[in-house]
């Protein structure tokens, strides 16, 4: 599903990912973790098409993200959708119209979103909200809601770059529960977060980084 | 469609002052252009009716026979360059002359001062070679003189040809004009929406989406500037058919606001702005 090869990725002719090498299986839940500015987000940038590797092959579904073109980027986010620390949500539009918003871009019939929204809702309990403006809601309420965007049109992989990291503690825990329902439907997900709470006692595919390097790289089974 | 129209529309009316004054001049520099075409339209149109009404007037010596009139009407015919020949006899002119002036004057000279006349309509291919065919005519003996208004229709070419160049530069100027004001337009509601934008980009919009609200956008602003020029024109046509000014400048009424160019007004103004919203958004980047 996800392939670094040999990946190298300069800002400014400083290597922030040297030498990245691993791969993701369909369906897995991986965390990728590691002190600030070790590359994480790099990473998901990488994966997601907004950056691009300066040497070595990613792959990504069917893109290979080395030589993939302009016109191919909004394909791949059609596959590879992206949840972020500040959400980046509109804040103007109510829940409902930022939820819907991947659809209308892919051009489904108004018919046949408003169900398919409002079962989301459901699942994450946000059905009362669907009318509210995103900027009255919580911090943890607007998480939720970039989290039903990112999941409303089945992607195959979630990415996630410290979802947590505007959240406090319960709420955290409430989203990172998400993301393992999420990944439970068959989704890949990748998590970057340097929190290591949400996957000490669990059993999760940890990639570490250190100076854009794999430090590790390894189901962590502890307790 | 629905949603570009909604996300146009309310574009434009969160920045509804921007988007007023981008109308309103839009809406003068079409009126120019059409202002400008519609003058050349109706000089045209009196070059035209000049041009096919005016006639050579061949005024014929004293005592010329039937015979030599027929022949010399003949004569003007073999040369091909008229459409219609008329002859009026000096009878004919001095009733008409008596239609138009007092025949208390014409009684004072004592006889009928006019000569008889052959009127010979050219033909407008003939319009050319105009010198030459009075030339020819004059060489005639019994042809007395020739008149052709040629002063006046030459003056009026003159001044088509002249009102060309000038509304084929205001057009070029006046358009790029438009050109910039919907560019600087769109270009600022885009920044306006650069957040809203890269949130579409991280969904999977492709550039066509983004794009199409703003041309719808701008597309909107010129039809709105032509909605104001329209208005523009019509207020002229209502100040020049108005009664005061009809009886002030009579001439002024016979003024033709044709449909067929004032239809091409909202074409050439959503066009020339959908086009301008396009270059004014770029490339859109993914990266």
């Amino acid at each position: 599903m996800i392939t670094f090869q040999g990946v190298y990725k300069y800002y400014s002719g400083v290597a922030v990912l040297q030498n990245v090498s691993f791969s993701i299986d369909k369906g897995e839940l991986v965390f990728i973790t590691g002190p600030s500015g070790a590359g994480k987000t790099t990473l998901l940038k990488l994966v997601f098409g907004s950056e691009f590797p300066d040497e070595g092959e990613v792959k990504v579904a069917n893109f290979e993200l080395s030589s993939i073109r302009q016109r191919e980027i909004p394909l791949l986010r059609r596959v590879v959708t992206f949840v972020f620390q500040d959400f980046r949500l509109r804040q103007d539009l109510t829940v409902f119209d930022n939820i819907a918003l991947p659809l209308r871009i892919l051009g489904e019939k108004e018919r046949d979103i408003k169900p398919r929204v409002l079962e989301v809702l459901k699942n994450l309990s946000l059905r009362h909200k669907a009318d509210s403006i995103v900027k009255t809601l919580s911090g943890g309420e607007q998480q939720k809601v970039a989290i039903a965007r990112a999941i409303i049109t089945n992607p195959q992989i979630v990415l996630a770059d410290e979802p947590t990291g505007n959240l406090d503690p319960h709420a955290s825990q409430d989203i990172i529960n998400l993301f393992r329902r999420i990944n439970t439907m068959g989704c890949t997900v990748v998590i970057a977060t340097h929190n290591s709470e949400f996957f000490k006692n669990k059993q999760n595919r940890v990639l570490t980084l250190r100076e854009g390097r794999i430090y590790e790289d390894s189901p962590t089974i502890s307790n | 469609m629905r949603i570009h129209l909604q996300s146009a529309i309310k574009g434009l009316w969160l920045n509804k002052w921007s988007t007023l004054l981008s109308m309103i001049s839009i809406g003068i520099c079409l009126f120019i252009i059409a202002g400008f075409f519609l003058t050349l339209y109706n000089v045209e149109l009196l070059t035209l009716r000049l041009s096919a009404k005016a006639a050579i007037v061949i005024y014929l010596k004293d005592n010329t026979s039937a015979n030599q009139i027929s022949s010399i009407i003949e004569e003007l015919n073999k040369m091909g360059y008229f459409s219609q020949i008329q002859y009026i006899s000096k009878d004919e002119a001095l009733k008409e002359m008596q239609s138009l002036i007092d025949p208390a004057l014409i009684e004072l000279i004592g006889y009928n001062p006019l000569s008889d006349t052959l009127e010979a309509f050219l033909k407008e291919e003939s319009l050319k070679k105009i010198e030459e065919i009075i030339k020819n005519i004059k060489k005639n003996k019994n042809v007395d003189d020739v008149y052709y208004p040629a002063k006046v229709i030459a003056g009026l070419k003159i001044i088509r040809v002249t009102l060309w160049n000038l509304a084929l530069a205001v057009f070029c100027l006046v358009s790029t004009a438009i050109l910039f004001i919907v560019y600087a337009t769109i270009k600022n509601f885009y920044w306006i929406k650069t957040e809203e934008i890269e949130i579409l980009k991280l969904l999977g919009a492709t550039p066509s989406y983004i794009r199409f609200p703003f041309l719808i956008e701008g597309g909107i602003i010129g039809l709105g500037g032509t909605i104001f020029a329209s208005g523009l024109i019509f207020l002229v046509y209502l100040i020049l058919h108005s009664r005061s000014f009809s009886e002030f400048l009579p001439a002024l009424t016979k003024i033709e606001f044709p449909l067929e160019i004032l239809s091409l007004l909202p074409i050439f103004g959503m066009g020339l702005a959908m086009v301008s919203s396009f270059f004014a958004l770029g490339r859109i980047k993914y990266q």
